[in-house]
């Protein structure tokens, strides 16, 4: 039982039922407008922005209506606040971190998956930090229980009923660090709430607050000792992501604990779990997805499950997925349309953890990420001109 | 990876794999129009393909007579196919064929009514009864009229009907397979089988099928690409092909005629067709003759027209023997008034041309007079005419009624007896045959004497001709001409003619030259004929029974007939009437028109020369000079694949470099979205040759970062900027201007002279091998 040992540690509530950190926005969040037009409306002698999804709002602080006229420049805003404020903990990885928060807005799950020591759990926290929302870190070790992830039913003496401790899957960004190390029924209790969000126990379901994510690592090399992810569970993760070292400068700078470098602990909050949970609804409703887009990214999904070097393709998740964080990069380039640029360039960290080789491609030294980029180069891209052509 | 000149269409051309359901019905439905509009204007080249079918028919009618004929069953099925297939259409579904067909039937029968039978028809136009059953009648027996028939036809209802019914079934067979089929091919089949109806008929005919031929393929090219496949325009497909259609339009019109075997086709006149040869009945001219010359001022016929002085007057050719008479044996047929196998047609042979206008007067019987040998014969329509194409000797199909007259073109040979000199005869048993058995099968010893006669009268020959002219001059030297001989050409008449009386007219003279001649083994015949006649005052020639004239003829290798004259010119004095110098007949004046030469020898000169000469003093027989007709004809045919090559390799080489600059006007004319698309598409295209990937894969934003990584600074800039532009358009629903159009085809401008200046383009031999590529070709004129 690892559970968030060091609760404190961070600075944050790391224990079940803990008290989140709350507050509003910097006020010299670039992001944040002072004009109330793009917000919606506030309720009369509240403080408190009213939620667009019927949840009140955790804290005072703009409110960005989806179809609000400028809701795709806030978003770029914030999204490029957030990305800056990670960067300075994670240095010289803005790729990485943009499509950690592409992952975040598009209320997905990011895998994490590098050597030791190369910031997975950095990324992972600084994402946490940035935002003013609960979040939780759970070590996995293999003698960690389901019941130490979703929470427990406990019976009280004093009213005579059964009442439910949440576990710290009850968080909006749940840090699952080494996942690989836990049993796969460990893993398999995370399998509901990051499909449908909420934890059925004892036969009631208790939802997660929202946005939720799960944000997991894990090693590929040390394998001694863990379990690999099952397809099902490795299918639930939006996308996964490699860090990668960094460059020469910027391990220098780390390194020298440079005056501009900053720990997770400083970081300030840059938004909201509401602010997050609105943008969501941004990306998810103000870009246009045109049909020969989506079209595109069907036929890359289908691609994998007809390609012979694939024992296992995406499945339909996956070319949901895709869309789904094309939007949010398209969002977060104050675009309302998709783009089949969005859809090639998020294919690798969407699809290819859902890509199982055959073994005789395996053994010709085929990887993943070479067979995706070799779908990638066939596969026919939308005709320029179809599209005006057929609106015409 | 680069793979340069990847052959697969440019980036953002190629279209979807997957189309989306709105897309795809969309598509599905255009895709119909489209195949509907094709198939309408195939119909176009259908009814030209039929009508050249038609027209095809030239060799075997007269132009005048199939015009309305064809314009009439060219149009009207297509016609009244278009209007029962597309506006008759039940829902998706085409209307069924067997109506199309009873339809078809019942048009055919007014239409055919009004165009050939129209002096018939009910109100010129209607079939009746009669007329029906008429109609019915002659579409059967036409084919066989029509191979019985020397061409061109006359304009006989009968043998129209032809025309008519095998245009309409062209027409409508194509005219239903373009409108019914999705096929590219099929409905070109109706037309091009058609043609070759007209064809096999007028194989023999004059003229050639060259035009039509030509004209077929032009059509059938024409009508292909009207219905080629595709998602262009057919009027688009039709500019793009016509290159192509015309390159094989001339190389058809080229080898067409130099194909081997076009120059002999098979004639199904001979195998299919030919009347057997029947022994004429009736007066034999050669009969008359002694009673003719008995009655010498009897008019037969006047002529009109120039007239030599030693010409003769062909009536009729009679080339069987049976011991008691020479007949005629032939084989006439129907004719519009050509008469085949003239003289000129023979290589070598020296002919001229010599029309004149006959006015029968009390000439009686079938046969036409005319100059040998015919080629030609026009009489008014109510004339019937036949020829027979083996002797040239024309009749008319009813007795010879006074007043008759025609106009007869005919080629006169002239005859070369330095080339005559050596040449073998014609191996043609039919024309040696003697009977040399009587009624009981006893030989006939007259044969034998006569043989013998013949061996002493040309002893010392050295060639046929030599023997013909030494028979001549031994009948002319010791016999006599005598109009009150005792007439008779049988073997008891030649006998006593031969060795008693030593007397006796042209009938005898050229009877015994004949069957003396047969005993020698020389093809012979007896030709009965005139004089040219008395001169009248308007110029014209009178023509009696006293011109009454008979002679031989000799079949030689590579020459045909020629005549030989062993009557004697002294007639006159053994009591003929005749003392004109056109009755001087038995002088060996040879036939020709065209006056010799001051300083060269006559034909008669030179024909003393070679009877006189001694066999012995030549040596013996020098070889033969092979005729000119056995010499072999160029070898053409061998030009034809050559010329196909050359044909095909400049219209393709023509169509690989016109189709880009086609493509770059078509992507610059449209709407300005249209113009701008088309501009992004032309970089594509460019930045592909100079090592882009093709195959499609290549989204806006990775055409701009190659051309970023590739392209000079300010070339790239551009690219990027109108990357931009193109998915705003395409994506965003931009609104395009007249000016992002221009600017974005000046980019276009500059980013293609950036893009001529990369040093990793590959080497001008390289891009004209690919540009020349037939893979290439397709694929630019498939593109948008």
């Amino acid at each position: 039982m690892s559970t968030n040992p060091h609760p404190a540690s961070a600075g944050h509530a790391a224990v079940p039922g803990a008290p989140v950190r709350q507050g509003g926005a910097p006020a010299d969040s670039p992001w944040a407008p002072a004009g109330a037009n793009l917000s919606a409306p506030r309720e009369k002698g509240d403080g408190a922005s009213a939620g667009l999804y019927g949840a009140p709002a955790q804290q005072s602080g703009p409110a960005v209506a989806y179809h609000a006229p400028d809701a795709l420049r806030l978003f770029r805003e914030c999204f490029r606040a957030l990305a800056d404020n990670v960067e300075r903990v994670l240095m010289g990885k803005r790729d990485t971190v943009e499509l950690a928060l592409t992952a975040l807005f598009a209320e997905g799950h990011l895998l994490i998956e590098d050597v030791p020591g190369t910031g997975k759990t950095t990324l992972a926290r600084a994402l946490a930090a940035s935002l003013n929302a609960s979040w939780q870190r759970v070590q996995f070790t293999p003698d960690l229980l389901p019941s130490d992830i979703t929470g427990v039913s406990m019976f009280r003496q004093t009213t005579n009923t059964f009442e439910f401790l949440p576990g710290p899957v009850f968080a909006n960004i749940v840090i699952g660090d080494e996942i690989n190390r836990a049993s796969p029924k460990t893993q398999s209790a995370l399998l509901e709430v990051m499909e449908e969000a909420r934890v059925t126990v004892d036969g009631s379901a208790h939802p997660v607050p929202r946005p939720f994510m799960v944000v997991a690592t894990q090693n590929p090399v040390d394998m001694s000792g863990t379990y690999p992810l099952p397809e099902a569970q490795l299918d639930r993760f939006l996308m996964r992501l490699s860090v990668g070292y960094p460059d020469t400068r910027s391990e220098i700078q780390v390194a020298s604990g440079a005056a501009g470098a900053a720990s997770v602990e400083t970081l300030p909050a840059i938004a909201t779990a509401q602010h997050i949970g609105e943008f969501i609804e941004v990306a998810r409703n103000r870009v246009q997805a045109a049909e020969p887009v989506v079209d595109y990214a069907v036929r890359i999904a289908q691609a994998t499950r007809t390609s012979p070097h694939l024992k296992l393709g995406a499945g339909p998740r996956g070319s949901v997925a895709l869309i789904r964080a094309a939007k949010v990069r398209a969002a977060s380039q104050e675009r309302g349309h998709l783009l089949p640029e969005d859809v090639k360039d998020l294919a690798e960290p969407v699809l290819t953890h859902r890509l199982m080789l055959a073994p005789d491609a395996e053994l010709a030294g085929w990887t993943p990420e070479s067979v995706l980029a070799d779908i990638l180069a066939t596969v026919p891209a939308p005709v320029v001109g179809g599209l005006a052509g057929a609106r015409r | 990876m680069k793979i340069p000149f990847a052959t697969t269409a440019s980036p953002d051309t190629t279209p979807k794999a997957a189309p989306a359901s709105w897309e795809h019905q969309a598509r599905a439905a255009t895709a119909d129009t489209a195949e509907r509009r094709r198939a309408v204007v195939s119909l176009l080249p259908v009814a030209a393909l039929a009508a050249i079918g038609g027209g095809a028919y030239h060799r075997v009618f007269a132009v005048r007579d199939i015009l309305p004929a064809v314009a009439v069953s060219a149009t009207v099925p297509v016609l009244a196919a278009l209007v029962w297939g597309l506006l008759g259409r039940s829902g998706k579904e085409p209307r069924p064929l067997a109506g199309s067909l009873l339809i078809g039937l019942a048009l055919w029968l007014p239409a055919v009514s009004a165009s050939v039978y129209h002096a018939d028809a009910y109100l010129h136009v209607l079939p009746t009864r009669d007329l029906l059953r008429r109609i019915g009648t002659d579409l059967l027996d036409a084919p066989r009229g029509l191979l019985t028939t020397v061409a061109p036809a006359p304009d006989d209802p009968g043998l129209l009907v032809l025309v008519s019914a095998t245009v309409w079934v062209a027409a409508w067979a194509g005219a239903e397979l373009a409108l019914r089929s999705g096929t590219t091919v099929l409905p070109v089949l109706p037309g091009l089988l058609m043609l070759g109806v007209p064809v096999v008929l007028s194989t023999g005919a004059p003229g050639g099928n060259a035009l039509a031929v030509t004209a077929a393929v032009g059509a059938a090219g024409l009508l292909l690409l009207s219905r080629a496949p595709g998602h262009r325009s057919p009027l688009r497909v039709l500019l793009t092909g016509v290159p192509w259609v015309l390159a094989l339009t001339v190389l058809a019109g080229y080898a067409g005629p130099r194909l081997p075997g076009t120059d002999n086709p098979p004639d199904l006149h001979d195998q299919v067709a030919a009347p057997p040869p029947v022994r004429l009945a009736g007066i034999n001219p050669l009969d008359r003759i002694s009673a003719w010359l008995l009655t010498p001022d009897q008019p037969l016929f006047t002529v009109a027209g120039p007239a030599d002085p030693d010409r003769y007057w062909r009536l009729v050719v009679l080339d069987r023997y049976d011991g008691t008479t020479w007949y005629p044996v032939s084989g006439l047929r129907p004719t519009g008034g050509r008469v085949p196998g003239t003289a000129g047609s023979i290589d070598g042979m020296t002919t001229k041309r010599a029309v004149q206008q006959v006015t029968l007067d009390r000439l009686d019987g079938v046969w036409l007079p005319a100059a040998d040998r015919p080629a030609s014969v026009a009489a008014a329509d109510d004339v019937e005419l036949a020829v027979d194409p083996a002797s040239g000797t024309v009749a008319t199909g009813s007795a010879l009624q006074p007043g008759l007259r025609y106009r007869v073109e005919s080629q006169v040979p002239v005859y070369d007896p330095d080339r005559l000199k050596y040449l073998p005869t014609v191996d043609d048993p039919a024309h040696v045959a003697l009977p040399e058995l009587d009624a009981a099968a006893e030989p006939i010893p007259m044969v034998a004497d006569f043989r013998t006669i013949a061996m002493e009268a040309t002893a010392g020959s050295s060639a046929p001709y030599q023997q013909a002219l030494r028979l001549a001059d031994w009948l002319r030297a010791n016999h006599r001409y005598d109009i009150t001989a005792v007439p008779g050409h049988s073997y008891r008449n030649l006998r006593f003619f031969l060795e008693s009386s030593k007397e006796g007219t042209s009938e005898q003279f050229a009877s015994a030259f004949a069957v003396l001649g047969r005993t020698l083994g020389l093809p012979t015949r007896v030709v009965v004929g005139f004089s040219r006649g008395t001169a009248l005052p308007d110029g014209t020639w009178r023509v009696d029974s006293g011109n009454v004239v008979a002679w031989p003829e000799v079949h030689f290798a590579g020459v045909g007939w020629v005549p030989f004259y062993p009557t004697p010119g002294e007639a006159g004095r053994s009591g003929s009437t005749k003392t004109d110098a056109d009755t001087q007949v038995a002088a060996q004046t040879p036939p020709t028109v065209t006056p010799p030469a001051p300083d060269s020898p006559s034909r008669t000169d030179k024909d003393r020369g070679i009877a006189a000469e001694d066999r012995t003093a030549e040596g013996g027989l020098p070889a033969a000079v092979p005729p000119a007709a056995d010499q072999p004809a160029p070898m053409w045919w061998w030009a034809a694949p050559l010329a196909l090559l050359a044909a095909v390799g400049l219209g393709h080489t023509g169509l690989a470099f016109a189709a880009p600059r086609m493509l770059r006007r078509r992507r610059r004319r449209g709407s300005p979205e249209g113009r701008l698309f088309g501009a992004w598409r032309q970089i594509c295209d460019r930045l592909v040759e100079s090592g882009m990937p093709g195959g499609g894969a290549h989204t806006v934003r990775d055409t701009a970062d190659f051309g970023l990584d590739h392209l000079p600074e300010e070339a790239g800039g551009r690219l990027l900027a109108l990357s931009a532009v193109v998915n705003d358009v395409e994506y965003a629903g931009r609104t395009v201007t007249d000016q992002d159009a221009d600017e974005a085809w000046q980019a276009c401008a500059a980013i293609e002279a950036a893009a001529r200046l990369d040093d990793k383009r590959p080497k001008r031999w390289t891009r004209i091998r690919h540009a020349l590529s037939p893979w290439t070709v397709a694929a630019t004129l498939r593109r948008r």
